[in-house]
This record gives structure tokens, C-alpha cells and sequence, in this order.
């Protein structure tokens, strides 16, 4: 029925999908788990902080790379949680938030983020829809665009996280050029390293994910984050293991390959 | 709540978990089986019609364009007549499609002669840009930064050909961490991305992540 | 009056501003256009991998190029796959499958590629329909990429020019699933590993296949794809530095060795200015330790 050697994928899956479940179940009975400080949500707090001494803007952007569909499409949906998170700081501490996006389709959900933050802390005088601004046609056009954007507002703090293309090095040296607080972040690894050369707080991989969770302060948001480090200590374990094993002449790829 | 209201408010909710376990199932099915065919068969549709939303996305985004410049336009913004240059351009490269068709001789010269002359252009700023990254951010600060900046040494000699014969036997050293240091990491954050992945979809389905579907 | 702390020329040079350094890159860069120097260009097993397999080839079989870059990416990409093509071409009774996945423009991207093979010209033995078939772009994504492999005439039932693939017997009946093929190469690697087409010929042709799977890719992704070399990936072609070695491998000479010069002056700078950086960088701290223990020893 399942694929040559698809099984133990398969049900190492369904069982992460149900521990996970559980989890979030198990909130409902109190029952919270911990999770460490993210430091670029620190980094936004900062940013937001800075702008609002200096006066200053403060610019997000979800990455070049937000596509409808995939896996970008999920990083992007963790940027815009990102967004709805900036924007509720920007609104509660009086700063200016201003947001660059490269695709049409995501407009009613980065609108909606802008705005949830301002109308939560009750300052719906603060929404500027001009302060929107598309820059449609392809990575170099936002990329381009975002860039003319920065130098002329000058923003205090740039964010930009989701799935970055070359804005990493496009908006992170201008945000350089202009003195701005680089807050950067991404799940696709050939870009991690220029995000992480340009950028003063990181959201490195995973971390995107679990941001959109921690923001939140939900217990059953919190609760799925933490049991993910269960699926990595299992596959630890299995790598120590499976080493011994493998050593021992034990045919343990044959095992897990059924 | 009334029934109506209910559904009304989970719908989305609903349609995004049957699509979810469907295709959770139906990705590790064998075809030997009718099943498997027939599952695997859906998923494709299914994938398949996630396409259409992008078709649609095009659509909107033209509208989105014509009605930020020519509100621009109108309200003689700052810089208000690059977006007469836009809509100009919008009307020529649109125009010439569906007179040509994509492939069409004057969608061809356009495409050759001011596209790809401007993306390769745009694309020219990177090497500038990531001279001045490097020249700002590596620095032996650490001793993170010192593995950093030494492993992107080494990484920029195997690429520029001439280095091998400068350095002998800098590409082995190159391949080596391609294969074996960073290798490992790579697997590493696949993992933590996948975790990440499955309990966002978990979220998606429990309707907790707000922007994602829940 | 107060000193007015005059800033160590150390500092200065840390903080040097951009245009000078992108002054010298840009003569750099130009200067290989009038003044080439054929930098020397080592044959990697990566390339050689690629090359002998094409070599291997034997009349009947079926390869897979595919043409999936964007027109910004012209200079990335076609310097190599003019030099697989070319040799794809001159080995006898291969038959070529030629189709793009990324975007229309990718169609361009074919143009321009064929233009420079030229293959009525130089090629006048290879008839379209019998040696090779141009399938066009097949919009979609990932799915039609997964599709196209389970099931290449379902997706892709006639050519670009509304032919049937019926009427091409010597493809129709060879190739039934994408393990029918005995070579595929890909071209474009957008999006690195998560790409839609890269994503789903890795996927596909590699890892469900098992076929002899190459890339032509982008040289910024190119670390992304290292954890399946080479027990799913065969060969990658690195950019032009990739098309340079192919093309010494054919003894030709062609765009990718034009480029390789510029490409080994702008890798120098960055390895010497990095390496500038830091050795100014360091004296920098020790001047500012030697400064810190002066004014220490003054109070």
C-alpha cells in the first residue's frame, strides 16, 4: 500500500502529527510548556523602541520570495504573524509602521495583520493605507523599490522575514547605508547566511515558525513549538544509535528503509 | 449559534483539514494498488489546482498596480510621473502580448531588449552590494566570526577558477566542507524546518495560526 | 578648549565608504573585455561526471534538458547549456526531450540557447521529431514537474507546435515514465532545494527514479544541494565556472570562458579586500588597547 520505503517515514510523521495534537490538548487542561526567549523578538522590541526615541519609521517587509503556494508560502504566513506582532508594539508605543509586499494575492492578509495590531491597542487613527505599499513584478522590482523606499524614509528598524531571495543582501546593506536596526529572518538555508551577515537579530529557520506561536502567547501554540524538540531528540538519538549500530555491522539501513 | 452561522464561520477550517489529511494520506501511497492510484491522481489535481490561484494572483495584481498609480497619479504624489511610466509600460507589455502572444516578435524584443537587459542589470547591483557585506561584516570579532569569515574564504577561492592553481588543492578543501560540515547543518535545519512545518499545519488545522487558514 | 579626538586613519578605512570599493570592482570587471588573460580552469570530477556519462551514451537513448531559468538568469545558465547541448548533439542516435517548467520566459531563455547551437547549421543530421522534440513551457509547477515524470505524454500529450508525441515513435515508445530516460539535466536551480522545479526533478527523477540526474545551476544555491551529491545528484555545473570547464572539455571556447576571467578577478578582490579588512581590523584593536593603556598610565 505505501510506497517502497516510504513506511517508517510514514508513520514517524503521523506519530509527530498526533504527539503534537496532544499537545496542543493539553493545554486545554493547563498544562503549559516553556519555551526560551527568541532574541530577535527582543531585537523587534528594541526597534520599535528605537524608532519611536528617533522619530522614525519603522519598515517591514515579508521577503521577495512570497508565493501562494509551498513551502514559502508557509514562511510567509509566519512573516505576516511576525507583522500583526510589530504592528501591535508600533501601535501601543506610538510608531509609524510602514509595509513593502511583492505579491498582489497577500494583500488582504497583510492588511488585515497592519490593522489588527492598531485597532487591538484601540489607535485606529494611526492606520495610514498609504503606508502599504506594493511593489509588484518580481524579486528585483521589490528588491529595487524597497530599496528607493528606505532611502528616502529613512526607517529606524528594517524587518524583513519570510522566504527572502536577494533582499537579504538588497535591504540589509541598505538598511546598513542608512543606520536602520536589521532585524532579518528566513527558512531557506542558502539565504541564512547572508541574512545573518547583514542582519543585527536573526530568526534562523525554525525559529520563524515557533515566532508566530510565541507572539502570541497562546498555550496551545506554545505547546506545539515546544514538542518539536521531541521530533529532534528522537532523530538525535537515532543518529547516536545508528552509528553504534552501524559500527557493529549491524544492517540498520536495511531496517529503516522499509 | 445557529447552525448556518457555524458553518458559515468554519468552513475554511474544515476545507483546509479534509485537504490536509487527503493529502497527507494520499503523498506516501503506492499506484500498484487502485487506491494508491486514485488518491495519488486527486493529489495531483489538487497541487495542480493551487496553480489556478496564482493565474488568479496576476489578475489581481494588475488591478492592484493600475489602482495605486493612477491614485498616485491623481494626487500628484511625490515622484508622480514614474508611475505614468509604469502604467505606460503595463499598457505596452500587456499590448504586446496579445498581439504575439508570449513568444511573439514584439513581446520577443521586448522581453530581450529591455527585460532581460534590466533584470541582468538588477541583477549586477548584488555583486556590489555583497562586496560591501563582506567588506563591512567580516571581521574576526569572535571565534564564531573567524569560522565564519575563514569557511567563506575558502568557499569564495573554489569558486573563482584561478585560485586552484594559486592555492593547489583549495577545492578539496572547499568540497570537503561542502560535503561534510555543511552538509550536516543542512540536515539539521531540514529536520527543525520539517518540525517546524507539521506543527504550523497543526496550528493551521486547530485554527490557532491566525494567518494561516485557521 | 576641549581636543577634538581626531579618528585613527584605522578607523577611517573600516569605515570607508562604498563608492571607492565599488570603483575597483567595476574596473575589475571590465578590464578582462579588453584585456583577456584565459585564466586556467581546473576540470572538477563534479563536471567530468557529467561529461563522461553524455560520452556513455549510446543511440536509442532518451535525455531530458530542461530550460528552466528566467531572462535575468541568461548569464547564469546558458553558457552551459549551449556546451551540453553542442555535445549532447554530436554524439550519435541520442535523442533529446527539450522542455521548460519555470515560466514563459524560460521559452526565451530555449531561443536564445538554440540560436547560438544553430542545429540546421551545424548540426544538419539532427532532424527535429526523430533526434529532438521542443515541448515548450508547461505551466504548473511542482505538480506538472512531479506529473511529467510519472507520466510524460499525459502532461504533455503534444509538442510546442501541436504535433502529437505519437507521431514521434522513437520518444512515444521509448519513454513511459521518467526512469526512461537514461540522462537528465536540469537547468535554472531556482529556488535551491525547495524550487519548484528543482524541488520536483530532486523529487521526481532523483529520488523516486533513481535517474542519472544533473543540474546546471545557479551558483548561489549550489551548497544547498551538496547534501545529495553525489548519491542522487551526479553532476552540478557551477555556473559559467561550470560551462568554462565543459567547455575545455570540448576543446571549444565559448561564453562561459569568456566570463570565467571576470569571475576570477571579482573572487580575488573579495578574498583580498576581506583579508585587507581584517588585518586593519586587528592593528585597529591593538591601537585602541595601546590608547586605553596610555590613558590608564596618564591618571
Amino acid at each position: 500500500m505505501i510506497k517502497t520505503g516510504w513506511l517508517l517515514d510514514t508513520i514517524l510523521f503521523w506519530t509527530i502529527f498526533i504527539v503534537l495534537f496532544i499537545g496542543a490538548f493539553m493545554a486545554k487542561q493547563g498544562k503549559t510548556l516553556k519555551l526560551r526567549e527568541l532574541l530577535a523578538l527582543e531585537g523587534i522590541r528594541e526597534g520599535v523602541g528605537r524608532a519611536v526615541e528617533m522619530n522614525k519609521p519603522v519598515h517591514f517587509s515579508p521577503g521577495a520570495g512570497t508565493l501562494l503556494t509551498g513551502d514559502w508560502a508557509t514562511q510567509t504566513v509566519a512573516a505576516i504573524g511576525i507583522l500583526a506582532y510589530t504592528s501591535r508594539l508600533c501601535a501601543k508605543y506610538g510608531a509609524r509602521l510602514l509595509v513593502s509586499y511583492p505579491y498582489a494575492e497577500w494583500l488582504p492578509l497583510i492588511e488585515e495583520a497592519y490593522r489588527s495590531g492598531f485597532l487591538l491597542e484601540g489607535k485606529p487613527e494611526m492606520i495610514r493605507p498609504a503606508d502599504l505599499q506594493p511593489y509588484l513584478g518580481g524579486y528585483y522590482v521589490f528588491d529595487t523599490g524597497v530599496m528607493r523606499r528606505l532611502m528616502d524614509e529613512r526607517p529606524a528598524t528594517v524587518i524583513n522575514v519570510g522566504p527572502i531571495i536577494w533582499d537579504s543582501i538588497d535591504i540589509g546593506e541598505t538598511a546598513k547605508r542608512i543606520g536602520a536596526i536589521m532585524i532579518g529572518g528566513t527558512a531557506r538555508l542558502l539565504q541564512l547566511p547572508y541574512v545573518v551577515l547583514t542582519s543585527d537579530y536573526v530568526f534562523i529557520g525554525e525559529e520563524l515558525y515557533a515566532a508566530g506561536a510565541f507572539t502570541s502567547g497562546d498555550p496551545m501554540q506554545i505547546n506545539t513549538v515546544a514538542l518539536q524538540d521531541l521530533g529532534k531528540y528522537f532523530v538525535l538519538v537515532m543518529l547516536v544509535l545508528g552509528m553504534i549500530l552501524l559500527a557493529a555491522g549491524v544492517p540498520i539501513i536495511q531496517w529503516l528503509s522499509i | 449559534m445557529s447552525i448556518l452561522l457555524y458553518i458559515r464561520r468554519n468552513i475554511d477550517r474544515a476545507i483546509l483539514i479534509f485537504i490536509t489529511i487527503f493529502m497527507l494520506i494520499a503523498y506516501p501511497l503506492a499506484t500498484t494498488t487502485d487506491f494508491g492510484k486514485f488518491m495519488t491522481d486527486w493529489y495531483t489535481t489538487l497541487a495542480g489546482w493551487s496553480t489556478l490561484l496564482g493565474a488568479w494572483a496576476i489578475i489581481v495584481g494588475v488591478f492592484v498596480i493600475v489602482k495605486n498609480n493612477v491614485m498616485n497619479v491623481v494626487k500628484k504624489t511625490k515622484d508622480w510621473y514614474y508611475d505614468i511610466v509604469t502604467l505606460v509600460a503595463l499598457v505596452i507589455f500587456v499590448g504586446a502580448g496579445f498581439m504575439g502572444g508570449y513568444t511573439g516578435p514584439s513581446m520577443r524584443w521586448l522581453s530581450t531588449y529591455v527585460l532581460q537587459a534590466v533584470s541582468t542589470a538588477l541583477l549586477g547591483i548584488e555583486a556590489f552590494l555583497a562586496i560591501s557585506a563582506y567588506y563591512r561584516a567580516y571581521r574576526l570579532k569572535n571565534i564564531e566570526a573567524a569560522v565564519l569569515m575563514i569557511s567563506s574564504l575558502i568557499i569564495l577561492m573554489w569558486m573563482g577558477p584561478i585560485f586552484e592553481y594559486l592555492i593547489p588543492g583549495i577545492s578539496n578543501v572547499a568540497v570537503w566542507i561542502l560535503l561534510n560540515p555543511n552538509s550536516a547543518a543542512q540536515r539539521a535545519m531540514f529536520v527543525g524546518i520539517g518540525l517546524g512545518l507539521i506543527a504550523l499545519a497543526v496550528r493551521s488545522m486547530l485554527g490557532r495560526e491566525r494567518y494561516g487558514g485557521g | 578648549m576641549s581636543e577634538k579626538k581626531k579618528e585613527r586613519w584605522t578607523k577611517k578605512i573600516l569605515n570607508l565608504d562604498n563608492p571607492p570599493i565599488y570603483a575597483i570592482l567595476l574596473i575589475l570587471l571590465v578590464l578582462p573585455l579588453f584585456f583577456p588573460f584565459n585564466t586556467p580552469v581546473p576540470i572538477t570530477p563534479m563536471v567530468k561526471a557529467l561529461y563522461d556519462k553524455i560520452e556513455s551514451l549510446k543511440p536509442g537513448d532518451v535525455v531530458l534538458l530542461d530550460f528552466s531559468w528566467g531572462y535575468g538568469f541568461k548569464m547564469l545558465h546558458e553558457a552551459g547549456h549551449v556546451a551540453i547541448l553542442k555535445h549532447l548533439l554530436s554524439r550519435p542516435g541520442v535523442k533529446i526531450v527539450m522542455v521548460a517548467f519555470f515560466d514563459a520566459t524560460s521559452e526565451l531563455s530555449w531561443r536564445d540557447v538554440m540560436a547560438q547551437v544553430n542545429i540546421e547549421k551545424n548540426y544538419p543530421d539532427k532532424k527535429y521529431g526523430k533526434d529532438w522534440i521542443w515541448l515548450g513551457y508547461i505551466p504548473g509547477g511542482e505538480p506538472v514537474v512531479l506529473g511529467f515524470a510519472d507520466n510524460p505524454w499525459k502532461v504533455a500529450p503534444k509538442d510546442k507546435y501541436g504535433t502529437p508525441i505519437e507521431q514521434y515513435p522513437d520518444f512515444y515508445e521509448t519513454v513511459k515514465t521518467g526512469a526512461d530516460f537514461a540522462l537528465v539535466i536540469e537547468g535554472g536551480g531556482h529556488g535551491g532545494i525547495n524550487g519548484h522545479v528543482t524541488g520536483g526533478f530532486l523529487k521526481s527523477y532523483g529520488l523516486k527514479y533513481h535517474c542519472w540526474l544533473a543540474y546546471n545551476m545557479d551558483p548561489s544555491v549550489i551548497a544547498e544541494f551538496y547534501p545529495y551529491y553525489p548519491s542522487i545528484i551526479k553532476s552540478m555545473l557551477n555556473g559559467n565556472a561550470g560551462a568554462a570547464e565543459y567547455e575545455r572539455l570540448l576543446n571549444t571556447r565559448g561564453r562561459g570562458s569568456t566570463m570565467v576571467d571576470a569571475l576570477s578577478m571579482s573572487h580575488m578582490y573579495a578574498v583580498v579586500l576581506i583579508i585587507f579588512a581584517n588585518i586593519i581590523y586587528i592593528y585597529d584593536r591593538y591601537l585602541e588597547r595601546k590608547e586605553k593603556a596610555k590613558t590608564a598610565t596618564r591618571r
